[in-house]
């Protein structure tokens, strides 16, 4: 049957043969493929040409009728080419959908990662850690009770720090003690406050009694507040301070302060331009108050705390430091 | 009245024809020229022109399947309809129905030139 169709074929001058040629010199599309879509057509052609010659046409005339029908080979082909294209196209829109969602899951999964966030929640486990085993932190510091100084300041211990600072000056909703011990209170003042407290077994040797009894009863007031009436105004010695290191809030006397003294060196323009302030956290000790350079402290840790005042004892632990020295850091005494 | 249909009211339709001739068993290019040809009463006449090109559109688009056969020791391509053709072809029979029925309540309301 199929041979005797392509007798009749070739007995019609291939006609079509040449429209094939014509049709696959304009598709833009591989070899393989062409020849697909010529096989496909001569199987159209043959079976058109059957009916044709059966209605009483000769070959030549059923041919030239068959090819008519399959119109100008040119449109034809930019059909063909058009599907293609259009195959391709759809391919390239989910390749570039698919590299877009894949690269803003890489982004996302990098953002998680990186160590500004990542690590945070590092920094307030380690926080609630002391918070919960206050005698764990202490095993780590020397036997002085002075936490080592450290050179390497990274950005986790910054944010402890950070953290520890915005708890100093947050509010406290409700303190109340009673004739308690100044020990105890402070332990309750840490648990009211969410914020570690560590009281240097040292203290008591510069004077401070820390079973003085205290009773103060405040509420919505921030800790530093109450920090300095516990401590101010209920404590015979003079000889204290407090301050952030890492993730701690440290009491101590004066001299720890200045044996745990670390001396950080940041660059000038980091204070002078605003828009390199990285942290908008109001300093209760940064002493850069007063220096009229924006009120933004948080960038340095100094166990002082110029903004406390004890009457008439004229504490300014600033005196003398680098800070200072170097700032014209003035303390409001 | 026995017209063939324009092209432009035919563009929108041919592509589910194609499905619906196809919704019973595989058929090749010339088996679905004519089948769409006798069901319209000859009124519908794809020519290959435009039957081939779209055949491999709708491959293309999933819509159809193709596989070559080879019987009498002639290769020939043979065209089957997918799941999403049929899902496809479901949905555009409803609405073209619903279409038909909007068109003819359109034209029913305002008088309209008779042809000659």
């Amino acid at each position: 049957m199929d041979q005797h169709r392509t007798e009749k074929r070739n007995m019609a001058n291939n006609q079509f043969e040449k429209y094939l040629e014509l049709l696959k010199g304009f598709l833009k599309l591989a070899e393989s493929r062409k020849e697909e879509i010529a096989m496909e057509l001569r199987d159209h052609l043959d079976h058109r040409m059957d009916q044709l010659t059966r209605k009483g046409k000769s070959p030549e005339e059923a041919e030239r009728i068959a090819i008519k029908e399959f119109g100008d080979a040119i449109r034809m082909a930019a059909s063909f080419v058009d599907v293609s294209d259009f195959k391709r196209r759809r391919w390239m829109m989910r390749f570039t959908t698919f590299a877009i969602v894949g690269s803003f899951v890489t982004a996302l999964f990098v953002m998680s990662m990186w160590p500004q966030n990542g690590p945070i929640q590092v920094a307030s486990s380690q926080a609630q850690e002391e918070t919960a085993t206050p005698a764990t932190s202490k095993e780590k510091r020397d036997p002085r009770g002075v936490i080592p100084a450290t050179t390497t300041v990274s950005r986790t211990r910054s944010t402890a720090e950070e953290l520890a600072i915005r708890a100093l000056s947050s509010e406290v909703p409700k303190f109340e003690v009673e004739g308690e011990r100044l020990d105890i209170a402070i332990q309750k003042l840490s648990q009211a406050a969410r914020v570690p407290i560590h009281v240097s077994k040292y203290l008591e040797e510069s004077g401070v009694d820390l079973e003085t009894p205290v009773t103060l009863k405040i509420e919505n007031a921030k800790l530093t507040t109450i920090l300095d009436l516990m401590l101010g105004d209920q404590i015979e010695s003079t000889d204290w301070d407090y301050g952030v290191r890492d993730s701690l809030i440290f009491i101590a006397s004066q001299d720890n302060f200045e044996e745990m003294m670390e001396v950080r060196v940041y660059e000038c323009s980091d204070f002078a331009v605003p828009a390199t302030v990285k942290s908008p956290i109001h300093a209760p000790f940064g002493g850069m108050t007063g220096a009229g350079l924006g009120g933004t402290g948080g960038f340095f840790s100094v166990p002082s705390n110029p903004r406390r005042v004890v009457p008439g004892q004229g504490n300014t632990p600033l005196q003398g430091s680098p800070i200072q020295k170097l700032f014209r850091v003035e303390t409001g005494t | 009245m026995n017209r063939k249909f324009s092209r432009e009211l035919l563009r929108g339709s041919i592509d589910f024809m194609i499905l619906g001739v196809l919704a019973d068993r595989p058929k090749y290019g010339y088996l679905i020229q004519q089948d769409i040809s006798a069901a319209s009463n000859q009124r519908v006449k794809l020519p290959p022109g435009t039957l081939y090109p779209l055949l491999h559109r709708m491959e293309a688009d999933k819509l159809i399947r193709s596989k070559w056969e080879s019987d009498t020791g002639r290769k020939r391509k043979w065209y089957e309809i997918t799941a999403k053709g049929k899902k496809q072809l479901a949905t555009q029979v409803d609405q073209w129905r619903e279409y038909v029925e909007c068109v003819s309540q359109v034209i029913s309301v305002f008088p309209y030139p008779k042809s000659a």
